[in-house]
């Protein structure tokens, strides 16, 4: 391994992300009540709440770092959250079958799961070496790093300056974007003493074993678990998210806002199918942190927002109950993402940095720029037929929902099928409005990298359609 | 629909999924190869791992030594923290690519600094290249127009710029102290 490491980076790598775990517990225990959470999502969801919850609080907390050090504020803001879950006595219920979702569970044999589990931990052992052999990628470093390392030079540190933020010698870095990645890559600066780009690398493959641990345990409630272990190592195959621009190991934000989109959606197509609180309080944490995570993120959690009020009102009109009698549990989907989003759109009002990459959304850029489209959408039907990008997913999906036209009645099933079409047709039709002076670049560039977001989703539409439909019968298509 | 049509178009899904899941089967064994091909290259051409490590491979693939050698060159030269810096290149000598990748490389090192990117249309610069970048022509204005009071240039030409003092940062960098 090529990683340069010292004992003392060591220890303060370790202690940065034993922090960041625990505050991720510490959030998950209060937010769940209800529902079973199995070991892996457990994992997987404290290292994506601990990373959105460290990142949030030095954004809100950055005017107090001159009186109290970002790394000692948190941690013992860590300690207390964890003190707190601890003395109410939130210990996560045990795993239980879910009701509602059991019947599609199945008896298999466990040397099959052991062997999966085994192939999938060669897979993530692979991707930490390849992380620790490569460096970040372009975006990985001058739009995300970059502001790390500002933050960590500021004084006081962790503060990043406004200053920045209207910089226009470095309008190139995006000030705009927001912050989850580069203040968790802070975060690992402030415990280890120094920037080290070498180490920064391990949190990416941390946000791909999240985006597995999460895939696992949402196919897991729909599917027995060999076949979830099945998706979960079809995931490692896709060869985008694996190694491209964009991949788990460059340091760009796609994969955790993969990881982050794809719990929003699937924990709320689990609450549409059940009705549980704890599952929008889930989605609606994961919505914000997609938010938080890219500007993409706000055209998911808008999507998660609108289409699960439009779902529970037509579930409240099929049971005959008043179209928002059910509202309660789903503002949860606006207010997450609106209390990370306001702040962050808040400070750049007065920033005046232009967006490089866009041009204002006016009607007359749309009549300017509407013959983009059809070279946009010939660009993504390529895109998607490429195996070396993403094998054959694209068509398999494709070709599922032809065959499974009728479970598509359950509304549920439609807003998940939704959650891969709308957005793709939006990150389709953005280009529209894209401001590089040649805009097929543009596309090119940021395009596939779109679609690794809704890449996780299509996987578990396609594994679960396929597996009904290979065992259905007369009854039940 | 008949008991045997029902029969008939369960065995044609069943036929079409088993297909489907086939072809999904065949595009993952692709997708496989194509990263385990990848991770050799990695192995292959592995970078350090060190605290610059990055910044470094995107300096050094462009010819334009390491983050040390820049940083170090800086502070012997004493650069102030707030002031305005011009990176110059003639577009005869440098690509587009590296041009860019390299000047935003040098404003990442240089922060607090703010770091202009000029691109001079030199006189060797062939028919088409000036607009590709896009480059200036008038050297003196361009850099004006950033309030730069000094130029980081790429390469060993000389400006039609009145420059005080030099500082060599490296083989491919030098420091003009325009003041």
């Amino acid at each position: 391994m090529n990683a340069d490491i010292s004992g003392s980076d060591a220890t303060g790598l370790v202690l940065a992300l034993g922090l960041l775990l625990c505050l991720g517990r510490a959030i998950l225990a209060l937010s769940v009540r209800e529902i079973a959470l199995g070991r892996t999502e457990v994992w997987a969801l404290s290292f994506l709440l601990g990373a959105g919850g460290i990142s949030l609080l030095i954004f809100w907390l950055s005017p107090v770092f001159g009186i109290v050090p970002a790394r000692w504020l948190l941690s013992l803001i860590t300690v207390g959250l964890v003190l707190l879950a601890s003395a109410r006595g939130r210990r996560l219920p045990p795993r239980t079958n879910d009701a509602k979702l059991a019947s599609n569970r199945g008896v298999e044999p466990r040397w099959l799961q052991r062997a999966l589990s085994v192939a999938i931990g060669v897979q993530c052992a692979a991707l930490v070496l390849m992380a620790l052999q490569t460096s970040l990628g372009w975006d990985g470093l001058i739009n995300f790093e970059i502001k790390a390392r500002i933050a960590f030079a500021n004084r006081p540190s962790g503060r990043l300056p406004l200053a920045y933020l209207s910089d226009a010698s470095r309008a190139w870095s995006h000030p705009g974007y927001p912050l989850l990645v580069p203040l968790t890559e802070f975060w690992l600066y402030s415990w280890i003493g120094y920037a080290h780009q070498g180490l920064v690398k391990l949190l990416f493959p941390a946000f791909y074993l999240s985006l597995g641990g999460l895939f696992y345990g949402v196919s897991s409630r729909l599917m027995p678990k060999s076949h979830a272990l099945l998706g979960w190592f079809a995931l490692g195959l896709l060869p985008l998210p694996a190694i491209g621009p964009g991949a788990a190991i460059t340091g760009y934000a796609d994969v955790p806002l993969a990881a982050a989109g794809f719990g929003a959606i699937s924990f709320t197509y689990l609450a549409l199918r059940t009705g549980i609180r704890d599952y929008f309080v889930l989605a609606a944490l994961l919505s914000s942190l997609a938010v938080w995570t890219k500007r993409e993120g706000a055209l998911l959690a808008a999507y998660v927002l609108i289409a699960a009020v439009v779902a529970r009102a037509v579930q409240a009109r099929r049971e005959e109950r008043p179209p928002f009698a059910t509202a309660g549990t789903v503002w949860w989907l606006l207010a997450a993402p609106a209390i990370v989003a306001g702040p962050w759109a808040w400070l750049q009002r007065g920033s005046g940095v232009p967006d490089l990459d866009f041009s204002p959304v006016t009607l007359g850029t749309l009549s300017a720029n509407v013959s983009r489209l059809p070279i946009v959408v010939r660009f993504l039907a390529r895109e998607l037929v490429l195996p070396g990008h993403w094998g054959l997913l694209w068509p398999a999906f494709a070709m599922t929902l032809v065959l499974s036209t009728r479970r598509l009645r359950d509304v549920s099933e439609r807003f998940l099928l939704g959650a891969v079409l709308i957005p793709m047709g939006l990150y389709t039709s953005v280009f529209v409005f894209s401001a590089w002076p040649t805009f097929t670049d543009h596309v090119g560039t940021a395009l596939p990298r779109l679609l690794i977001s809704l890449a996780p989703v299509a996987l578990l539409v396609t594994i679960r359609h396929l597996r009904e439909c290979l065992v259905c019968d007369r009854t039940s298509i | 629909m008949p008991a045997t049509e029902d029969r008939r178009h369960v065995r044609r899904i069943k036929g079409v999924a088993a297909a489907t899941t086939v072809a999904l089967a065949v595009g993952f064994a692709w997708g496989e190869v194509t990263i385990v091909r990848q991770y050799q290259r990695f192995l292959r051409e592995g970078t350090a791992g060190g605290p610059s490590a990055t910044v470094d491979w995107f300096l050094q693939s462009a010819g334009m030594g390491t983050s040390e050698e820049l940083l170090n060159g800086v502070a012997l030269a004493r650069l102030p923290a707030d002031v305005d810096v011009a990176f110059v290149a003639p577009v005869s000598r440098i690509s587009r690519q590296d041009f860019w990748q390299t000047c935003y490389v040098s404003s990442y090192l240089l922060y607090p600094r703010r770091v202009w990117g000029v691109a001079w249309c030199d006189p060797g610069a062939e028919t088409g290249m000036c607009e590709t970048f896009p480059a200036a022509s008038d050297l003196v204005a361009a850099v004006s127009a950033h309030s730069a009071r000094y130029v980081l240039l790429v390469g060993d030409v000389e400006l039609p710029l009145t420059h005080v003092r030099t500082h060599r940062l490296s083989s491919s960098l030098t420091l003009l102290d325009l003041q």
